[in-house]
Formats: structure tokens, sequence, C-alpha cells
């Protein structure tokens, strides 16, 4: 019985490899398009880039009304048109997305620059658990192993769904509990639930009076769920961040983290000082720790005005023309 | 529906008090007694099963009739998920007190024999709901290692693989856009979200329960097919001779023959089988919209006995002429039904049933239906191949160059070709 079992063990390994070339020539690129689009651009992209601009939903939203439609990519090529800079953007991604991008250079393609979008809210428990991980993390599944039929087979049995929406709103939750807030005698409260719930306390009593208030209540139980952290050593997303670092060390690319504009001066109305204490503190925090590793980090974090950002009642990213201009020009003056 | 580790406790109660009714049954003969005993049982553990899968349903019901006496009912709604496979598991061991009260079945002494044959993980979670005198007869049996059993094990496990990843999960997405946002999509493409939907949903618990079956055949041991090509059937009679066979005979043996069957006058056969069926539909889920499909399932097994009785026709098994017309005849009753167990609301199902029927000039989006239309002209052609065999029994027998160029294909198409939509069992929600 082994002896047959065997046979056909080896016969199935065979079968299994010749699938997996039958795939590679066939329906794979075309998969690959379909399920990793970024990915494909990476790998395809032209060769001779000086800078490559790895953005999100900041650099893909313009508004109708704007003087000019371009992206914050787009006018940093404007104000440096002696680089030849090439943008990848989708909605949503973060860090631990961009260093698989990244892996898909090669020697002929990689840029000299690489200018990676830093959000400061993607260091906090919402982002990291968000439900849109799951899809993030498909997209760059077709790179898992070398063997492509393999890597389609994977997907499809979706191992990257390491948690379900209820266990991913779990661990958010969790975070908001169990992670304390430090850094200064000034902060009032334990953790973000503490705070949040505060908050939540004051809406109640709020909502039967008036109506504008509530909805500035609610906008700032988002702003702590967004900001009140403290980034440390444990963030899962420093490791994709320094895991870009090392990238840029062993292939001689520069790299440049444009640390992303937040309304400031929303969240100290809306919340208070202790919130922006904390943002800053945050900033402080990645700031040293990158210009340490080898990496420059361009504050943009509060050069944008209120006015600036078109969302007024939602913690985004999102410019308007000025506030696009302002950060282009600021980052045009640190690249060298 | 979701795995949650404490909730094992839930299924080491249902066992431990099984376990202990099971052996107190058989010792006393007080038949009184003994009737409590199993009232008992079967109240905890269709306790068990309404407080988590129907508490919210109760309590809503419960405010619309407190609105219809204009008294004002705040239902508390409870924020707790489903334990996985908890349908199929009471009931299971329902069926074990059941046989054991009847006589039928000798009461287990070891905990552990009784404990794996509620907890036999190829089946615990969608079944098929086992007998304990098949499967506990099964667990005891020293199992020597046998080729046949690892081949047709992986012939299932293959077999159960293609059926899921490839057919239903590429149809899945179709049929989840159109369901969804039912007044975006014009009547061809509804027509074809419902028509897939039905083998959908066949492929998606018939890929589950061939895999369960492999499983366990690599341990040696044998559940019973819960499907044989029920979309061959020409009547919903057949059907349900055909389809979910393990529920369907724990319904008859449970609740129909208990009700007394068809040993009744006509309007107690006729309200044996509305209930039978109603209760089965509401198993399914807890919605009205599931009770209406068990209800429409009634109302054509009736009208068919009727129309058989009336004209005294008796369809003869095979393939025959007219037999495809009642078939497709069958097949359509079945996806009409399945637009209520698919909808989330009746409004939504209406909303289908609507579009169905209007909005043909091009009016809406329309979907790309080739590829899933592709997948599901491959299980049922497998279905008219196989006809009322199972797929390990079907292909053993074939010479060896067929065998490996099907195993060629199904691999090739759970690989490269599998729906990656993120999409669980469709039954394990039961």
């Amino acid at each position: 019985m082994v002896k047959k079992i065997s046979y056909k063990v080896i016969l199935f390994c065979v079968l299994a490899v010749a699938i997996n070339l039958m795939y590679s020539y066939t329906l794979c690129p075309s998969d690959f398009i379909k399920y990793s689009p970024i990915l494909h651009q990476c790998r395809n992209m032209v060769s001779g880039a000086d800078v490559v601009y790895l953005g999100e939903s900041s650099d893909m939203t313009v508004a109708n009304t704007d003087s000019t439609p371009k992206k914050i990519s787009q006018l940093i090529a404007f104000y440096k048109p002696d680089l030849k800079l090439i943008a990848l953007d989708t909605y949503a991604v973060h860090a631990g997305i961009y260093k698989e991008w990244i892996k898909q250079f090669n020697a002929s393609n990689k840029p000299k620059s690489l200018i990676v979008t830093m959000n400061l809210r993607s260091f906090g428990a919402q982002w990291i658990n968000s439900p849109l991980e799951i899809n993030l993390q498909k997209s760059v599944r077709m790179n898992l192993t070398p063997l492509c039929a393999l890597n389609r087979f994977l997907m499809a049995l979706r191992l990257f769904e390491d948690k379900t929406p209820l266990q991913q709103e779990k661990a958010m939750k969790k975070s908001w509990l169990k992670n304390p807030l430090t850094g200064s005698t000034m902060l009032r409260y334990r953790n973000a639930k503490q705070w949040d719930d505060v908050m939540a306390k004051r809406l109640e009593l709020q909502e039967c009076n008036n109506k504008t208030d509530s909805a500035k209540i609610l906008l700032a139980c988002h702003y702590i769920k967004a900001f009140a952290f403290n980034i440390n050593n444990k963030n899962p997303r420093l490791n994709d961040f320094d895991e870009i670092v090392r990238w840029g060390v062993e292939n001689n690319v520069k790299i440049y983290f444009n640390l992303l504009p937040e309304n400031i001066k929303q969240a100290e109305f809306l919340v208070g000082k202790e919130l922006v204490y904390l943002m800053r503190q945050n900033r402080d925090f990645l700031l040293k720790r990158y210009h340490t590793k080898g990496a420059f980090v361009i504050d943009n974090l509060e050069i944008l005005k209120g006015e600036y950002f078109m969302d007024k009642n939602w913690t985004t990213e999102h410019y308007i023309d000025k506030g696009r201009i302002k950060i282009a020009q600021n980052i045009v003056k640190h690249l060298n | 529906m979701a795995f949650i580790p404490e909730y094992i406790f839930i299924l080491f109660l249902i066992i431990l008090l099984d376990y202990v009714i099971g052996l107190t049954l058989e010792q006393i003969n007080d038949k009184k007694l003994k009737k409590f005993y199993l009232v008992l049982s079967l109240l905890a553990n269709i306790s068990l099963l309404a407080f988590f899968k129907y508490f919210n349903f109760i309590n809503l019901n419960l405010q619309s009739v407190f609105q219809v006496f204009g008294e004002h009912y705040k239902p508390y709604n409870l924020d707790i998920i489903l334990p996985i496979g908890l349908s199929f598991h009471t009931f299971q061991s329902m069926s074990y007190i059941i046989e054991v009260y009847r006589g039928n079945q000798k009461a287990e002494r070891h905990l552990g024999y009784f404990a794996n044959y509620v907890l036999f993980f190829p089946q615990m979670v969608a079944g098929p709901i086992e007998k304990y005198s098949t499967l506990g007869k099964e667990l005891k049996q020293k199992v020597a290692p046998l080729y046949d059993n690892y081949a047709n094990g992986f012939r299932l496990i293959l077999f159960g693989f293609f059926v899921k990843m490839a057919v239903a999960d590429n149809i899945a997405p179709l049929v989840n856009s159109v369901y969804e946002n039912p007044t975006a999509y014009n009547s061809a493409s509804t027509w074809a979200a419902v028509f897939l939907f039905s083998i959908q949903i066949y492929a998606d618990f018939y890929g589950y329960s061939t895999i369960a079956v492999g499983s366990a055949k690599l341990l040696g041991i044998e559940l019973m097919d819960n499907f044989k090509t029920p979309y061959l059937a020409i009547s919903i009679t057949e059907f349900w001779k055909r389809w979910h066979i393990s529920l369907t005979s724990w319904f008859r043996n449970y609740l129909y023959l208990p009700l007394g069957g068809n040993k009744v006058n006509a309007f107690k056969w006729i309200f044996n089988i509305l209930i039978v069926f109603i209760i089965s539909g509401i198993w399914h889920g807890a919605s009205w919209t599931f009770a209406i499909w068990g209800l429409i399932h009634a109302v054509f097994y009736l009208l068919e006995k009727l129309f058989s009785k009336l004209f005294s026709f008796k369809a003869k098994e095979g393939f025959r002429f007219i037999n495809l017309f009642l078939g497709i005849k069958t097949f359509l009753v079945v996806s009409f039904a399945w637009i209520f167990f698919r909808a989330e609301t009746f409004d939504k199902a209406m909303l289908i049933f609507e579009h169905l029927f209007s909005h043909w000039n091009n009016e809406g989006m329309s979907v790309n239906y080739l590829t899933p239309l592709a997948f599901a002209t491959a299980l049922i052609l497998s279905d008219v191949l196989i006809y009322y065999k199972r797929f390990d029994l079907w292909i053993k027998v074939k010479p060896v160059y067929m065998r490996w160029s099907f195993y060629t294909i199904l691999l090739f198409c759970i690989v490269c070709l599998a729906g990656v939509e993120s999409l669980p069992f469709i039954y394990f929600q039961f």
C-alpha cells in the first residue's frame, strides 16, 4: 500500500508543478493585473525614475471647486520639473502595503528616492483593525511565494483573513481600553476608552438640547478614536516603516516619509489641548526614530490651517488645492 | 455565526446532559418519568437553540404583536453570535435521546464515544446529521488502514473543493451583488442571479458535505450522503429525497411521523405537511422569509400529491422526454422558493420578483455571468454524469487516463480558477 500511495503522491506533485507552469504562462499575468494592480505597476514600472511617490487617498482626492486638479505628487513634479516622478497610489493603504509594493522594484527600475506617505492615523487601533485590511492584504497576496499558482490558491483560501470583522472590532476596542495614554500630567484620561466615554456622556446630555453641539461632540469622539494613542516600539505599523527604511538602505534608495497634515486646530477646539499634545508627542517620536535610522520625516503635521481641509465633519487627510500646494512645496524644499 | 472558543462549553453542556439523560432513560420503566426526561432533554436542547438563534426574532415579533394591541414594547436586542453548527449538533444529540427513549438505541455508557459522536469534526458544523445507530457504531469500529479509504477520501475531498471553491465561490459575487441591490439590475441579470443562486447554494452545501464525507472516509468512517443530484428531481417530493437528506430524514422520523404522518385524515395530514416544512424553514434561520420558503415547498408538495391523485399520474424514473419538463418545472419552483431563502427581507424578495418580470428593456446594470454560468453548467453536467452515485464510486471504475484527466481538471480549477471573494460556507450560519 505504501508503494501505491508513494506513486500517487509523486504523480500528484508532478501534476502540481505542471499546473503551476501552465498557470504561470496562461492566466497568471491577467490575474496579477486583476488582483494586484499596484504590484503589477511596480513590477513593470519604467526604469529611470528619480522619485517614486507612494500615496493613499490624500493623493487621490481633489475637489471640483479647486483651482487646480493636480494631486500632491503631480504638484511635486510641477515644482521640480527636473525630476522624473512616478506616483503609485490607491485608497486606504498604509506602510504595511507600501512595503510589499517596493519589493517589486528590480535593480533596473528602482528609483533614486522614495516618498512614502506617513499618516498619523495609520498608527492607531482604528486603522490597524480596519475592515478594509482584508482587501488590502488580498491585493498583495499574488506575490506571497515564488509559485504563482500557489499564491492564487492561497488567495482563494483567504488565509489573509486572520480576523473576522467581529474580532477586528474586539481588537480595536481592546486597544482603546488597554493601551494607556502616557507622556504628561496634563492627560486626564487613562485611555482612549475612558476619554471617549466621557465625551459620549456629554453627548447624551447635549442631545436633548442642542443638535449643533451634538454633532460637534460626535466629531470630537471620532478625533479621540483616531488620535488618542501613544506610538511606542510595539506598534505594528512601526515595523512596516522600519522595513521600508531597511529596504532603502539595502538598495541605496533615499527614503522620505511625508507625515501628512492633520487638522490640529479642529482637534484642539473639539477635544482640547491634551489630544494635540498626544499628536505632537507621536510626531516627535517618529521624527526622532527615523532620523536616526537613515530616513527623513518631512514634518507637515501642522503646516495647514483648518480651512485647507476638505472634510470639516470627519477626520480625513483630504486637502483643497491650497493645502496640496503647501504640502508639495514643503516636500520639494526637503528633497535633494 | 462564528467559532468562539468559550462556546465549547455549550457543546460540553449538551453532551453531558444528553449523556446522563440517555443513561437515565434506559434505567427507568415508568412511562411518565421517561417522558419527563425526554421532554427535559428536548427542552434543554431547543431552549439553547432558541436562545442563541431565535431570541431577537421572538422579541421583534412580540413588539409587532404589542403594536397591534396599541401597546408599546421595547425589544431587548441580544448582542450575541450564533455558535457555529449549533443547529446541527443539537439535532444530532436530540436524535440520540429520542432513539433511546423509543428503545431503538442502547444508551452509550462511554462518555468519550458519545462526545465523539456529537463532536465528530468532519460533520460537526454542517452535517450530515447522523443517527447514533450508524455513526456510533462506526466510531467504535477498529479500522485498519485501507488504500481504498484513502483513495476515495481524497477523491471526495478534491471534488468537494472543486464544487465549493470553483463553482460556488465563482457564482457568489454575482448573486450577492444582485441580492444586495435588486433595483440596480435589469431583468436578465435578476434571472441569472435567481437561477445561479440555486446552483450556488447547492454547490456550497454539497461541496462541504462531500469534503466532510471524504474526511471521514480517510479515518475509515462512512458518513451518509446528504445530496443525490437534487436538481435532476422531477417533483418536489423527489427533490426532498435528494436534498439535505439527513435533515429530511430527521424531520420525517422525529416530527412528521410522531404527528401521525399520512396515517391521519386529509386535513390533519395537510396540517402535518405544512408544519414540517415551515419548521424546517425556520430551522434554517430566524426570519419569516425562511418560513415562507418552507411554505412554498409545502404548497407545491401538496399540489403535486393532489395532481397525481386526481389524474392518477405517476412519473416513471429515468431519462424520458416528459421527465425533462417535470425536471424543469421542479427546478423553477425550487429556484423561486430560494428567492425567499436568500433575500434578507420579505420586501427585498418581492423586489427580486418584480425585477424578474419587469425592467426588460436593459434598464439598470447587467452582470457578467459567463464564468459563473460555465461553472454552473459544469456542476449540472457532472450531476448528469454521476446521476445518483457518489463521485468517488463513479470515478474509481473509470480507466486510469480518464481518472487522472479529471483530477488534473479539478485541481487546475481549484488552484487557478477558484473564487477569491470572502465567502464562508452558507450552511455554517445555520
